[in-house]
């Protein structure tokens, strides 16, 4: 099965999958198809993948903050154990306000428990389902969410009062974050 | 502050916050009158670093564990958005200090791949040689650390001070660092092998060829060593799966997966070496591929001293300034406790929009909570020390 | 100790040449302590590799008297190995909190001085003297092994430096 075919199945059985457009026709990406669903459907999907489609290995799972066009996004990256080279992306969209969620595959692939509560740590996303939904890397009580590419580091008792980011002279050509 | 007396919110390190926070009650049952917990680490002589695991225990058998990681969070992939692209790599490096070169390559992999840089066969060959040297040298620790673990001292001395040494002065010759190297540069490599460094690679193959019968006196064949890790901890194939645990913990739990052999990045696809494969997946067959493992890579390594062609060190890449056009690139490699993959998204600009790690030891270390279950607390230090983390890594 | 650092001060001051014996007292007891300086085992991140290799068969820390102790109550010193989080500071604050005086405290590496490479970190402490008191700094990231020999050496020289009968060690 070839990746037209394998985006072609997915279309075929959830209405809602497409392939993801290219944000512009000069963007790069993976050797991989990608597909896009709605969020509420993702967990579905990872089932089918799971059961049907053979991707027994969720490879990786992550979320990107895309500030300009007020969304999250959240990436799933599915793989084989017999065949490591095919891959499939997995992307859902997010709205940025009030409180994103989506449902949890930590009980499709346990891969997904540690890395969704990562996800849930860093960018404030919630997963619906997930067993023990709380942060991991940073402690209770943290303010924020870091990865949110409107986070403002507010500085405590361990910092020198500085920003996060380089010196803007370091940056050339007014290209600072 | 009172030591006693934490703030709130700063520290959530006593047993009482875990035991009564929804975590615990929905992972494991309320304490039964026989039960108590046992909090290990974050300061813990053989948690491998700042690892804290909160255990369940029935007299001494553990009924629970949780794992509570994050005691070296340093943000580093916040960081790499405010990086230049060459910067970054210095940040990869301390990611997984152990295997540092690998780090390197899976970065510069996927920038090289927005980039669309050729780079030339000598330093693809390069890259080769320093990253099986360090997986060899990552193993290396292991062999040792584990050993420590468990009680026997002798193999860290030879692991640690004697082969590992070594491997770091041939990674010193060519990068001028022992452990955080930043060799592996976009587009090929920092700076060539000095004058007669590949003779002396030559002799550590051969010198690492014959340590190998030491250490299969020392461990792999010592009874203690057997009794402890044989049958103990032992990780299912289809458990393995579920949690994405790739690499090394893969191969012991007897899946025939290696991204060398079978999906070749590199000119990983020109050399013969076989995949080190386990039965079981205790802690016995997570050690015994391992030190196959070095045996490969020493194979590896001399296929590369053979076949090392002349040329560049370095492709097409500007000298400052890299600006990879706009896009997302996902390249993983097989590091030395896993696959490791690095998601990167450019926006066109000096810095990476964003970069996400995928962490083998973080994604391994997850399977703590269900492999500890049943063992007594002795046998907790050696599962921990057989899977292999590095907290760097874990915590990024 | 108590005998020596509370009442041998008093007692020879009253003596014509007490001075001699305490500083005869000094000697000895800085000698004993800079001879015998037992770090707690606790690594924190890359440093820590370079604190096991410094341990290991071909550095020897072993050869300066220096020999790992895995409590912090049979320790007294502190080798700050890597980068101090603000998840692990408290950790580190009970850590040094608990081990027995006289102690000491070396801070290895460019995290453990000021933050190093994640000098901007939302979730690093800019440098483990935001937390407790250091006495050697040593730079480097990693510092290699030798420069970890060097500062138990400065360390050594400080406490040969330090009267004990005064109120100089803490």
């Amino acid at each position: 099965m070839d990746d037209a075919q394998l985006v072609e199945r997915i279309a075929e059985r959830f209405g809602e999958a497409r392939e993801v457009p290219l944000p512009d026709p000069k963007w790069l990406r993976p050797d991989a198809p990608q597909v896009k669903v709605p969020a509420e459907r993702v967990a579905e999907v990872a089932r089918y993948l799971k059961n049907e489609l053979g991707f027994d290995l969720l490879d990786f799972l992550t979320a990107v903050d895309w500030l300009k066009e007020n969304r999250f996004e959240m990436v799933y990256c599915f793989t084989k154990t017999a065949e490591p080279k095919s891959r499939l992306f997995l992307k859902a969209d997010l709205p940025r306000e009030g409180e994103p969620g989506l449902p949890s595959l930590a009980g499709l692939y346990k891969a997904a428990d540690w890395q969704e509560r990562e996800v849930f740590d860093l960018f404030g996303i919630r997963f619906e389902g997930h067993p023990h939904l709380k942060r991991i890397l940073l402690w209770e009580g943290y303010p924020g969410h870091p990865l949110r590419k409107d986070y403002v580091h507010v500085p405590d008792k361990y910092d020198n009062g500085s920003e996060i980011g380089l010196p803007k002279s370091a940056v050339p050509s007014g290209e600072h974050k | 502050m009172n030591p006693l007396n934490p703030p709130a919110g700063v520290i959530n390190a006593t047993a009482d916050s875990i035991l009564s926070g929804p975590s615990f009650e929905t992972k494991m049952e309320r304490l039964s009158e026989t039960e108590m917990l046992l909090n290990m680490g974050p300061q813990h002589p053989s948690t491998h670093g700042v690892l804290r695991v909160v255990l369940k225990l029935d007299g001494e058998v553990v009924t629970g564990a949780m794992p509570d990681v994050g005691y070296l969070h340093r943000g580093v992939e916040k960081l790499s958005e405010n990086r230049l692209y060459p910067q970054v790599i210095v940040l990869t490096d301390r990611d997984d200090y152990l295997c540092a070169m690998l780090n390197n390559w899976a970065y510069c992999l996927a920038v090289e791949q927005l980039l669309k840089v050729e780079v030339p066969a000598r330093a693809e060959y390069i890259r080769v040689l320093v990253g099986e040297l360090n997986r060899i040298a990552s193993h290396l620790v292991l062999i040792g650390t584990f050993g420590i673990d468990i009680g026997a001292f002798t193999p860290f001395l030879y692991a640690f001070g004697r082969e590992r040494e070594m491997i770091l002065d041939l990674l010193d010759q060519v990068s001028g660092a022992r452990i955080t190297y930043n060799y592996i540069r976009i587009g090929g490599v920092m700076a060539d092998l000095p004058a007669g460094w590949t003779e002396k690679a030559g002799k550590f193959v051969a010198h690492m060829r014959a340590c190998l019968k030491e250490y299969d006196d020392l461990l792999t064949y010592n009874p203690i060593f057997l009794d402890r890790t044989r049958g103990v901890g032992i990780l299912s194939k289809e458990s393995a799966v579920s949690y994405g645990v790739a690499g090394p913990n893969l191969r012991a739990s007897g899946v025939p997966l290696d991204l060398r052999k079978m999906a070749p990045y590199g000119v990983y696809g020109k050399f013969d070496f076989e995949m080190a494969l386990g039965k079981n997946g205790d802690c016995f067959d997570r050690y015994l591929v391992r030190r196959n493992e070095i045996e490969q890579s020493l194979r590896i390594i001399e296929q590369a001293l053979e076949a090392l062609p002349a040329g560049d060190i370095l492709g097409k890449v500007p000298k400052a300034n890299i600006r990879p056009p706009a896009g997302e690139a996902y390249a993983h490699i097989e590091g030395a406790r896993g696959w490791l993959g690095v998601y990167l998204i450019s926006d066109g600009s000096l810095q990476p929009y964003r970069m996400h790690v995928r962490a083998p030891s973080f994604i391994s270390l997850a399977v703590l909570q269900e492999i500890l279950k049943g063992w007594k607390v002795a046998d907790v230090v050696a599962i921990l020390g057989s899977i292999d983390i590095v907290l760097g890594e874990v915590d990024r | 100790m108590g005998i020596v650092l509370e009442k041998l001060p008093v007692v020879c001051h009253k003596v014509p040449g007490g001075e001699l014996v305490l500083t005869t007292a000094d000697f000895f007891i800085d000698w004993a302590r800079q001879s015998s300086i037992w770090p707690l085992t606790f690594g924190l991140a890359c440093c820590a590799i370079e604190m096991m290799a410094a341990y290991a068969a071909r550095f020897d820390f072993n050869r300066f008297g220096v020999i790992p102790r895995p409590t912090p109550r049979q320790a007294d010193c502190l080798i700050i190995s890597g980068t101090v989080t603000k998840k692990m500071a408290p950790a580190i604050e009970r850590l040094y909190d608990q081990m027995p005086e006289p102690r000491f405290v070396i801070s290895m590496g460019a995290c453990a001085n000021c933050g190093g490479p994640y000098y901007d970190s939302y979730s690093v402490a800019k440098g483990v003297d935001k937390v407790i008191p250091v006495d050697v700094y040593i730079p480097g990231c990693p510092p290699r092994p030798e420069a970890l020999h060097n500062a138990v050496l400065v360390l050594q020289k400080k406490i040969e430096d330090s009267f004990v009968a005064g109120s100089r060690v803490k």
